[in-house]
């Protein structure tokens, strides 16, 4: 009775979890593998059924495919430019808010929290409001200023449609990584600190070898978050400019949205998909394994 | 002179942190303030940039009750909105409860227990959160093509819990990591078994954290676009894409947009202000601790 009940003790942890990860299997892990199969087929519509052609698909991809490369270009500029805004700020704001005892933490903390939870359509909608050539807030504010002479049609014309849409993502998700690196600064341990002011140490040291490195964790957490979410975004593209004007807001995942829903390839959207994958996999790896390095 | 100096400074740095602060919330709160104002505008006021017009509660009354005009402009797609609203709420509760059904042992697992293949489960776990959604979604949209299940809510419920339960899953090991394992044991030698500690003391304790857990789940679900939009035509279409198809192609629907908008919203911020305190600190505590 007694071994029976130890050996139970010992699945135990693998019983609680079961339910949940069957359920994961079934609807993460076999949809990838067949995606990854569908990838090296055709898909013609006729039929319905993926027929085996190897790695056709791949070789229009990467040697064909200036769309794809143009994509690419796309989705990197996005992340480089978005993620760097989104962490810098969110860095700064947290420093200046940490040092000080604020007394307004509860009031900060609702307002921060609306841009994360609005849903991402409402918010597509309504920068497309601010940023309406004819009425909108954005326009009026610079004419008004004197800034600029005419309207611009930020998501219209391709100088600026790429930008405009990195800023609502900025304004959307800063507050997110404003809110782990201030959860990161609060758990910083107080002696350290202490020991480097009675050693003498700057500011800049003080930040670049002590509170840098204690929060690497917390950083490559925000970076992970904000790096998938950003080569996956589909909702704000969609709403505010559905890849154009022309294709230069057209990200790999739009791009491969257009190919599997609207133009049903099915089977090269996949390859696409797989290769954003792999994209999001090695991006993923590179901070993991700068993280490890830092650590060891 | 010092310490003159040394209270001018002080009031410098807290001048200017208020400046920021003000800068960042007004940043936050102004696309809000643009969209609820909008809303109260009728359709002809909605095109002259001015902060003085007539307020009307016409287009929240239009999208509220499915009519299919605001005044004398006529807005077809706005009278199926109260339907496509209750298929929000019925795929959103569904998701959130069965997730964090879900999610709740297998927490419990991950934090109190010691297994091998424990850290590759939580790289799985967050990977899978980092999946490019179109990835799931295609191979999925065959299956349920193949099984007569598109354009039901089923599907949608389905295909939520994939990203829903992975982050779910995420908050509640924070969650219960931060109630002292002490608790439990001291239950335990009370005569508890593992099982009736859960149940008697994780669980109470944990309430917050669950009541977090699950409002999260609940916007999440209530926010998706993309398997909205591709998994659903006229029957389980959910309220973001129905106000996606306010926008026509001859003219958009401002006004009817921005009320749809505020109230898809204004539920999610009822649910949060009363959480939020917990939300954040699960949304950062499976960060903090690791």
């Amino acid at each position: 009775m007694l071994h029976l009940r130890g050996q139970f003790r010992k699945f135990l942890p693998y019983i609680l979890c079961s339910p949940a990860l069957l359920v994961l299997l079934a609807i993460t892990i076999m949809p990838v593998g067949y995606l990854f199969y569908t990838s090296f087929c055709t898909w013609e519509l006729e039929g319905f059924r993926p027929v085996f052609t190897g790695l056709a698909n791949y070789k229009t991809l990467l040697f064909r495919d200036s769309d794809f490369w143009h994509s690419m270009g796309i989705t990197l500029m996005y992340l480089i430019i978005g993620l760097s805004l989104q962490f810098f700020l969110a860095l700064g704001m947290a420093l200046i808010v940490n040092k000080s005892n604020l007394k307004l933490q509860g009031i900060l903390r609702t307002v921060i929290i609306m841009p994360m939870i609005i849903t991402p359509v409402v918010i597509g909608l309504l920068w497309r409001v601010m940023y309406n050539p004819t009425f909108g807030t954005i326009n009026y504010v610079l004419r008004g200023v004197g800034l600029i002479d005419q309207s611009i049609p930020w998501l219209g014309q391709t100088s600026t449609a790429l930008l405009s849409v990195i800023i609502v993502d900025t304004w959307q998700w800063t507050p997110f990584v404003f809110l782990l690196l201030t959860a990161g600064l609060k758990s910083l341990p107080v002696e350290p600190f202490e020991a480097a002011q009675v050693d003498g140490a700057t500011q800049w040291q003080m930040f670049r070898y002590l509170t840098l490195p204690f929060l690497q964790y917390i950083i490559l957490v925000a970076i992970l978050f904000r790096g998938s979410d950003i080569f996956n975004t589909f909702d704000l593209i969609y709403i505010l400019t559905k890849g154009g004007p022309g294709t230069t807001t057209q990200s790999l995942n739009m791009y491969g949205f257009y190919h599997m829903f609207s133009w049903l390839n099915l089977s090269y959207g996949a390859s696409i998909i797989v290769s954003l994958l792999i994209l999001v996999g090695l991006f993923a790896a590179f901070f993991m394994k700068i993280l490890r390095v830092r650590v060891v | 002179m010092n310490g003159f100096n040394r209270r001018i400074k002080i009031r410098i740095e807290k001048i200017v942190l208020y400046t920021v602060l003000a800068v960042f919330i007004a940043f936050c709160l102004f696309p809000l303030y643009v969209t609820f104002r909008m809303s109260l505008q009728s359709p002809k006021d909605v095109w002259k940039n001015t902060f003085f017009f007539l307020p009307t509660l016409d287009n929240y009354k239009a999208v509220l009750l499915g009519l299919s005009h605001v005044g004398k402009a006529s807005y077809p797609a706005v009278a199926n909105f109260p339907y496509y609203l209750l298929n929000s709420i019925i795929v959103s509760v569904a998701v959130a409860s069965v997730s964090l059904l879900l999610a709740l042992p297998m927490s419990f697992a991950m934090v109190r227990y010691k297994f091998s293949g424990k850290n590759s489960l939580l790289i799985y776990i967050f990977f899978i959160k980092m999946l490019p959604p179109l990835a799931i979604l295609f191979p999925l949209y065959v299956l349920f093509t193949k099984l007569n299940l598109t354009d039901t809510r089923t599907s949608l419920v389905i295909i939520y819990m994939t990203w829903v339960l992975p982050l779910s899953i995420w908050m509640m090991c924070g969650f219960i990591e931060d109630i002292p394992v002490a608790l439990e044991e001291s239950a335990m030698i009370d005569g508890c078994t593992r099982v009736g500690a859960f149940f008697r003391v994780v669980l109470p304790l944990a309430a917050p954290g669950i009541a977090a857990t699950l409002i999260f789940n609940l916007i999440l679900a209530w926010n998706e676009f993309l398997y909205a939009l591709v998994l659903t035509g006229s029957h389980a279409k959910t309220a973001p894409v129905a106000i996606c198809s306010f926008i026509y192609f001859q003219e958009i629907a401002w006004g009817c947009l921005c009320s749809a908008g505020m109230i898809t919203v204004i539920p999610i911020i009822f649910l949060v202000i009363p959480i939020q305190k917990y939300l954040v600190r699960g949304l950062t505590s499976g960060a903090v601790t690791g």
